[in-house]
């Protein structure tokens, strides 16, 4: 009886209050710290690249300065990789490889996540499960029997053998992303697009592709940077420079038995960056963009 | 032509449940019927059916003579309107409604002449450059409208359209919806939750529960004259009384004896009606405005009784007065300057010119 009269009578203590105003301020001040600390945790390698590259080889191999900071800044490195050597050579089997990975891979995973996501059939719902677990099977286990499928097909030392197996990597993840997107299209419009006369490709390709484009470039720019940065498959299966991609070609050109041409080899690093970087730059609109608003009541 | 027509139409789905339990409808040329009743009664899966985006399980649907059971939503000449309007969010408003006649491969003056003549009844002429997401809610509904209006289609399908408008929108578009209607005259299968939307738009309500149909009519005859106590509590806001008590013969003259030792007698036109149930337990059914404040008490067929009001709502035109007899829920409708007060003693007419009486075991209206 006391104890519930006690409860009954209990009065939190009095909550410190403190003004909206400071509490923002304090908020705001946490958040540009972490950014701050986030900034110089990510940007000191390409900043410490950038330098490097900008620096001669006798630069380099002086110690004594202060590793950060160029004394004598020269664009040789970057003028001798795209005048001498396979630099360019790699870098166009980059955007070959690229290119077709990323059209092959648009066209298959876009056509398969309509089919899984929205026309229902026998053991849809599991194949969509099954799509996604191949992309949990690590590369590093799949290229020693590849290696002997594409020994098959007579593509070793093929770049062409890349565009072949680049979409092995990019097609389930993207098929998974998109899925996602197309589940969340609401069923309505299709509906109406039914109604309205439209077949599934005509459905696809005028009401979906459109509309689920924020989602098709998150795809499109996953597939191009899995391709662009792959490094395991064409170390496995590239061995003449002329066939060889950036990520390898810069290492096994530019390194000669303990002999590391580190300017041009960061040189070539960042010049490799920079396509994502162009990629992110002018995509980041549309994937950021909710082209779905208006659709439906929101 | 456009008659739509229903014949033992099934819709079951895996595990056996059926959603749709064999009904029979007959919708005539030009007609607007509306079909209405709560969530889960099968009323948009029947719509549904009809458009052709849920197969049939069982059963036969015709449209304008022609049974279309497998033939696709498309080549059905049919339009929809939905309840979240599904206007494609990247085409602007022409295109919205020009849609469906370029995939049939209208010519462009066609399609120009049809949208611009459909905007201009529907009063978007000036909204025809912009995407959906620039619209408001009405606007946008009037744009699902005027892309189905453009098609020129046998029937038009309107799934809940204004479900998702606020009440003042709604009414306004409920009006526009008729006036639309009553220019085109397409055949129109309307299915909406809210009865006043059906009484107010349709030719014909069908009122659909648990899978079948409870009645076919006019609204003013499903409101005056319903078969069913779903429909006599469904139809009418608020629904109708439903007071249980005992019909008793005495002295010739048949008498409703309900809780409280109230006793009301039979209009004499329905004594041989009602004279096969004296003796058994039944429901009197009777709407709130049937049971007003004490007036009119020298009309014939009109019986006072007093009732303590639990619960008054002052609506302005009119007060609603909620009291309990014998744990039945009651509302009556009571002028505003009537003295209704929670606990206070309220002296009641009950019109019994306008009573109904229900078996309570079949729910039938007797």
């Amino acid at each position: 009886m006391s104890a519930t009269t006690e409860s009954s009578t209990f009065v939190p203590p009095e909550r410190k209050h403190g003004s909206l105003r400071r509490e923002r301020r304090w908020a705001m001040i946490g958040a540009y710290v972490a950014l701050a600390v986030f900034i110089v945790f990510f940007m000191t390698p390409p900043f410490h690249m950038l330098m490097t590259s900008l620096k001669s080889s006798g630069e380099i191999a002086d110690l004594s300065g202060n590793p950060w900071i160029v004394r004598q800044p020269t664009l040789e490195n970057y003028w001798e990789l795209v005048t001498r050597g396979n630099y360019l050579i790699h870098f166009r089997n980059s955007i070959i490889v690229t290119g077709c990975t990323v059209a092959i891979t648009m066209v298959i995973s876009t056509m398969a996540a309509f089919a899984l996501a929205r026309m229902k059939f026998w053991g849809s719902a599991t194949l969509a499960t099954g799509v996604f677990l191949t992309y949990l099977v690590p590369e590093t286990l799949l290229f020693i029997p590849l290696f002997q499928i594409i020994g098959h097909l007579g593509l070793y030392n093929n770049l062409w053998a890349m565009v072949l197996l680049f979409p092995t990597l990019t097609v389930p993840f993207c098929t998974w992303i998109m899925i996602g997107y197309f589940a969340s299209i609401p069923k309505e419009l299709d509906e109406a697009a039914l109604i309205d006369g439209a077949g599934h490709l005509q459905m696809l390709w005028k009401i979906f592709i459109p509309v689920a484009l924020p989602g098709i470039l998150a795809a499109m720019i996953f597939a191009f940077t899995v391709s662009w940065g792959a490094f395991i498959y064409p170390l496995a299966f590239l061995v003449s420079s002329d066939q060889m991609l950036l990520t390898v070609g810069i290492v096994s050109d530019l390194i000669r038995a303990d002999t590391f041409q580190w300017g041009k080899i960061m040189a070539g690093a960042l010049m490799a960056a920079l396509p994502p970087l162009l990629v992110y730059a002018f995509l980041m609109d549309y994937y950021i963009a909710g082209l779905t608003a208006g659709a439906t009541k929101g | 032509m456009a008659q739509v027509t229903l014949r033992k139409v099934v819709k079951a789905y895996e595990g056996g449940v059926q959603a749709v339990k064999g009904i029979d409808l007959d919708i005539a040329d030009h007609e607007f019927v509306v079909l209405v009743g709560p969530s889960g009664c099968g009323k948009s899966t029947t719509l549904r059916m009809i458009a052709g985006l849920e197969e049939i399980s069982d059963g036969e649907i015709a449209i304008g003579g022609r049974v279309v059971n497998d033939v696709p939503p498309r080549d059905r000449d049919i339009a929809m309107v939905f309840q979240n309007y599904a206007l494609y969010p990247h085409m602007t408003v022409f295109d919205n409604m020009a849609f469906g006649l370029m995939l049939r491969k209208f010519p462009k003056d066609e399609i120009k002449r049809r949208v611009d003549n459909a905007a201009r009844i529907l009063d978007i002429t000036p909204l025809l450059d912009r995407k959906p997401k620039a619209l408001s809610g009405g606007q946008r509904q009037r744009v699902a409208m005027g892309r189905a209006i453009v098609r020129d289609p046998k029937v038009f399908l309107f799934d809940e359209p204004l479900s998702n408008l606020d009440a003042k929108l709604r009414v306004q578009m409920r009006t526009e919806i008729k006036k639309v209607h009553q220019t085109v005259k397409t055949t129109t299968i309307y299915v909406t939750h809210d009865q006043v939307e059906a009484m107010t738009l349709a030719d014909r309500v069908v009122v659909m529960h648990g899978g079948v149909i409870e009645q076919v009519g006019p609204p003013q005859e499903l409101y005056h004259n319903p078969k069913t106590r779903f429909v006599a509590g469904f139809i009418g806001s608020p629904g109708m009384n439903f007071i249980p008590g005992r019909l008793e013969n005495g002295a010739g003259a048949l008498r409703v004896h309900l809780p409280n030792d109230i006793v009301l007698p039979v209009p004499a036109d329905r004594t041989s009606r009602y004279s096969a149930f004296a003796g058994k337990p039944i429901l009197l059914g009777l709407r709130p405005e049937h049971l007003t404040e004490a007036k009119n008490l020298d009309r014939p067929n009109v019986a006072q009784l007093t009732a303590t009001p639990e619960v008054t709502e002052p609506m302005g035109m009119e007060t609603l007065v909620h009291f309990k007899m014998e744990g039945a829920e009651i509302v009556a409708r009571v002028d505003p300057t009537a003295p209704a007060e929670p606990g206070r003693p309220l002296p009641m007419a009950a019109d019994l010119n306008y009573m109904h009486l229900l078996d309570p075991q079949t729910g039938r209206v007797l």
